[in-house]
């Protein structure tokens, strides 16, 4: 189990474990964040705060629950994030004991009646209401903003109805502001735990979310571009039907992510793959990409494609930025370190030379991308996954002083927090692929490295 | 706007230096704080608060984007004041550390001092943090509530250590009711404090009853209750009185039509043009009746008041056994729960809401509380005897809190805890808080 290399073995392992455990019961009832709150929650958290004392971290998790308990609607994200945050708890019954007390939390997810929201739906659509000629009383899914209801058109498609809690927007606001400002006064008497940073992230996620015109646009984009893929279905927005609170989508019927790991393996390295491509190759190769690879936007459809549901939340780089970024990776695979460092350093996002060096700066790389540089296949196991990330974010990794003095651009946090992510989803299903040589195949710098990306090459060449 | 919310930056202008930014957001925040708490935050423009923070008007533009932007700030600031002032988090750690019943009324004490000595430093404080805030728009209520929740919240986990300690009765339901009722007694004193005569007399003697009322209930030390409890009444609790109206019909349906508008978008939001939209009207019909909307607000608020007022308790009639003062005053609170619910939402415009709207409904509104208030204290007295009350509890206050505690318990209703059961069971739990305080049963 423990790693050689880490100064506290143990311990890293057992906290990376329980993270990820957390992390994959969220995915499940939360409507959620679960993997990225786990990756980026740590990057947050640890702070200096490793001598602090368990009985402080209990009383922050009493308060906690008391502010967003209170906070009925989104602001409740904050507690949900952080407590699958790895705080620095010492003591196993103290964590157990965290646990215990954030869990109100969980029960109270939001719920509106049906009838309200089926008026919200009435209102927004007006006439072209009467083109859904059936739709479920009861919601399939519930999420921090609203509720999902399976409906059929007139033209008989099956559609999933995603609409918004009423008045939502204002509330989002109001709560996260009053999280904002709980989270500063809090912070005074809790240094280290760098509530703040969290609280910027949910509010980051909690707004994008709430703004259905932008998501319609990135789900369109993104089914446009991939139409007739051989890999995957993005569920085809109908956009004469979505507006401000509702987003009406084909509706996708599959086994959902958790279903997919206990799949044999070759589905799953075939998922991982697709996994692999529809998210990090997207971010290397155009650098327009979904930052929320998490379980619960995941499914394997009957035709063993995967299916990609939910565009809340896509980056876009800037041209500069993305072909910076492809630069650097590309120096990455070939093995030229330095050519990667300087480009880094000359992007700005290897600022400070003094407290990360260039050896140090190029090892924290290679370590971190590790798994997708390498030759050969390779099977991403939890254990190569966890060490990814905690090389990456956590403090007791050797980098952590000194990434932390980095500066990041947002694109680029959202970047590497999605491939973060990805590892993370790979590892949970155990995948198996020639990582590198796909990596090299979807950049454009090789040939087909696989099945699938021989069947990708066909079809961008008819379409 | 994610940046806004995020970082509270601006977009515009940088100035250079960052010392110099935070002490002029500084200022323009002082400086809106005095304007907001006197004048209210529609009557205040940028022009005012830029007089007051002693910079031109396109200074304070590049440290801030706007009115509502410097709306967000104060109420921020005036929150984080309040936390301050109350220290909340040293509550709670007392409370945990909390030996006996004795430590227990010092802790109640001192926060009842320090909540009421806020009163008495910064009345314009808690006045933006209410009636302010709560007419601004749909936005800042939803703070206002938030904030509010966080508080009742601390209450709850006050009591949930209280429990742990062994100092409070054993029961989360009754803890549910309690952590209404306690924060509710602030009203009185936030009320005093809303029209600037609130005199440190006035304060003090706020600040013992209330202190009083929590820890060992209304009843004056060795009160004699000689009779034996009459049979329970049978007769089931009478169905609200609603006066017929008032005025012409045309008259109420313009009334209900702009409440209703008013209700969901609030004051500010709502024209005289969505008014009479919802009853297919012309400009001219709604001119016929009303001068203007602020003019319809008065009719607002004699209607709606004219409907509470039939519901006020009558003066009572003295009973000589505990059980049935407990049995009538449980009665008398769930009878005005009751009459409130199915209007609970206008209602909470009108007196939520519409004290914010100027200085003058604020004081009209107030009145009709001071009016409520004394109804009220004047049927306990009758009920329960004034020779069998404690001397510290201030007649004025006890009618005050006796309404704020309706108005506490008829906020449980809105958070659909209104089951005819519950609603019992709430009353009955606020009548035994009346009477014996916390312990919620008379004192061994």
């Amino acid at each position: 189990m423990s790693d050689p290399t880490d100064n506290a073995p143990g311990e890293a392992e057992r906290d990376g474990a329980l993270r990820v455990k957390r992390a994959a019961t969220l995915g499940k009832v939360v409507a959620g964040h679960a993997v990225r709150a786990a990756v980026t929650a740590t990057v947050t958290s640890k702070g200096d705060g490793v001598a602090r004392r368990d009985a402080d971290i209990l009383r922050f998790a009493d308060e906690l629950a008391t502010v967003a308990g209170s906070m009925k609607g989104a602001a409740q994200k904050l507690g949900q994030l952080l407590s699958i945050i790895d705080m620095g708890i010492a003591s196993r019954t103290a964590r157990e004991e965290f646990a215990r007390r954030l869990a109100p939390l969980f029960d109270s997810a939001p719920r509106v009646s049906d009838d309200k929201m089926h008026a919200v739906l009435d209102q927004t659509l007006g006439e072209r209401r009467g083109r859904i000629v059936s739709i479920d009383t009861t919601a399939i899914a519930a999420a921090s903003i609203g509720q999902v209801y399976r409906a059929v058109l007139d033209d008989g498609r099956e559609v999933a109805v995603k609409i918004q809690y009423p008045n939502i927007g204002p509330m989002v606001r109001a709560d996260l502001k009053n999280l904002q400002l709980i989270a500063k006064l809090m912070a005074k008497r809790l240094p280290g735990a760098n509530t703040q940073a969290v609280v910027a992230e949910v509010q980051r996620q909690m707004l994008k979310e709430v703004d259905y015109h932008a998501e319609l646009i990135n789900h369109q984009r993104t089914f446009e571009a991939f139409r007739g893929h051989p890999a995957w279905r993005i569920p085809e927005p109908i956009a004469e039907l979505c507006t401000a609170q509702v987003l009406v989508t084909e509706f996708l019927d599959g086994l959902p992510f958790d279903q997919l790991v206990e799949q044999e393996q070759s589905v799953k390295d075939f998922a991982g793959e697709a996994i692999y491509r529809f998210y990090c190759g997207e971010l290397y190769h155009t650098g327009f990409f979904c930052a929320d690879p998490h379980p619960g936007n995941i499914l394997l459809l009957p035709d063993g494609k995967l299916g990609f549901l939910d565009f809340g939340l896509c980056v876009e780089m800037s041209a500069a930025d993305a072909e910076i970024q492809r630069a650097v990776f590309r120096a990455l695979l070939c093995g030229d370190n330095d050519t990667a460092f300087d480009l880094a350093h000359q992007a700005g996002f290897l600022k400070d030379t003094e407290s990360l060096s260039r050896p140090e700066a190029i090892e924290y790389m290679r370590e971190v991308s590790g798994w997708h540089l390498g030759e050969g296949h390779l099977q991403i196991t939890p254990a190569v996954a966890r060490r990814s990330v905690a090389t990456a974010m956590l403090p007791n990794s050797k980098f952590y002083a000194g990434i932390r003095n980095q500066q990041l651009l947002e694109t680029h946090a959202m970047a590497r927090r999605t491939e973060m992510c990805v590892v993370a989803l790979l590892g949970r299903l155990g995948a198996s692929a020639p990582w590198s040589a796909v990596a090299r195949d979807y950049l454009g710098d090789a040939e087909a490295a696989t099945p699938m990306g021989q069947a990708i090459r066909q079809w961008a060449a008819v379409s | 706007m994610v940046a806004q919310v995020a970082q509270g930056r601006r977009s515009r202008g940088r100035p250079p230096v960052t010392g110099l930014a935070e002490r002029r957001r500084r200022q323009i925040v002082d400086a809106a704080f005095i304007a907001f708490t006197e004048h209210g935050y529609e009557q205040t423009s940028m022009a005012d608060i830029a007089v007051l923070a002693g910079m031109g008007q396109g200074t304070v533009y590049r440290y801030v984007d706007g009115k509502r932007e410097v709306l967000d700030l104060v109420f921020d600031y005036a929150v984080e004041r309040l936390f301050e002032s109350l220290a909340l988090d040293e509550v709670l750690d007392m409370i945990a550390g909390i030996g006996d019943v004795e430590n227990r009324n010092d802790v109640i004490a001192g926060m009842g001092g320090r909540l009421y000595g806020l009163i008495d430093r910064e009345p314009g404080l808690l006045k933006l943090l209410s009636v302010q805030s709560l007419a601004a728009d749909k936005e800042l209520k939803r703070r206002v509530l938030g904030i509010q929740g966080i508080f009742d919240s601390y209450v709850r986990l006050g009591l949930e250590r209280g429990r742990r300690a062994g100092w409070l009765i054993d029961d989360p339901r009754s803890h549910t009711v309690l952590a209404r009722l306690l924060p509710a007694l602030i009203l009185p004193g936030l009320v005093l404090s809303l029209d600037g005569h609130g005199s440190t007399e006035f304060r003090e003697r706020f600040d013992r009853a209330a202190s009083q009322l929590v820890v060992g209930g209304l009843l004056r030390q060795g009160a004699q209750f000689d009779g034996t409890a009459a049979p329970v009444p049978s007769e089931p609790v009478e169905p609200p009185r609603v006066p017929a109206a008032l005025f012409d019909d045309r008259r109420n349906a313009l009334l209900d039509a702009a409440l209703e508008c008013f209700s969901s978008s609030g004051y500010n939001a709502v024209g005289v043009q969505e008014i009479v939209e919802v009853l297919g009207a012309s400009h001219g019909a709604f001119y016929n009746y009303y001068q203007s909307k602020r003019d319809l607000l008065d009719a607002l608020i004699i209607r709606e008041t004219a409907v509470i007022e039939a519901m006020l308790p009558d003066a009572g009639v003295r009973l000589e056994s505990l059980a049935d003062v407990e049995t009538a005053l449980a009665q008398g609170f769930q009878h005005a729960v009751q009459s409130l619910a199915p209007r609970l939402r206008q209602l909470t415009f009108m007196f939520v809401e519409a004290p914010g709207v100027d200085a003058e409904a604020l004081r009209a509104l107030q009145r009709f509380y001071q009016y409520a208030a004394t109804r009220c204290e004047q049927n306990v007295y009758s009920v329960v005897g004034a020779d069998r009350i404690a001397p510290a509890i201030d007649g004025e206050f006890l009618g005050q809190a006796f309404v704020a505690m309706v108005a506490a318990a008829a906020t449980l209703l809105a958070d659909g805890r209104d089951s005819a059961e519950e609603i019992e069971e709430c009353a009955r739990i606020t009548a035994r808080f009346l009477l014996y305080g916390l312990n919620l049963a008379p004192a061994a």
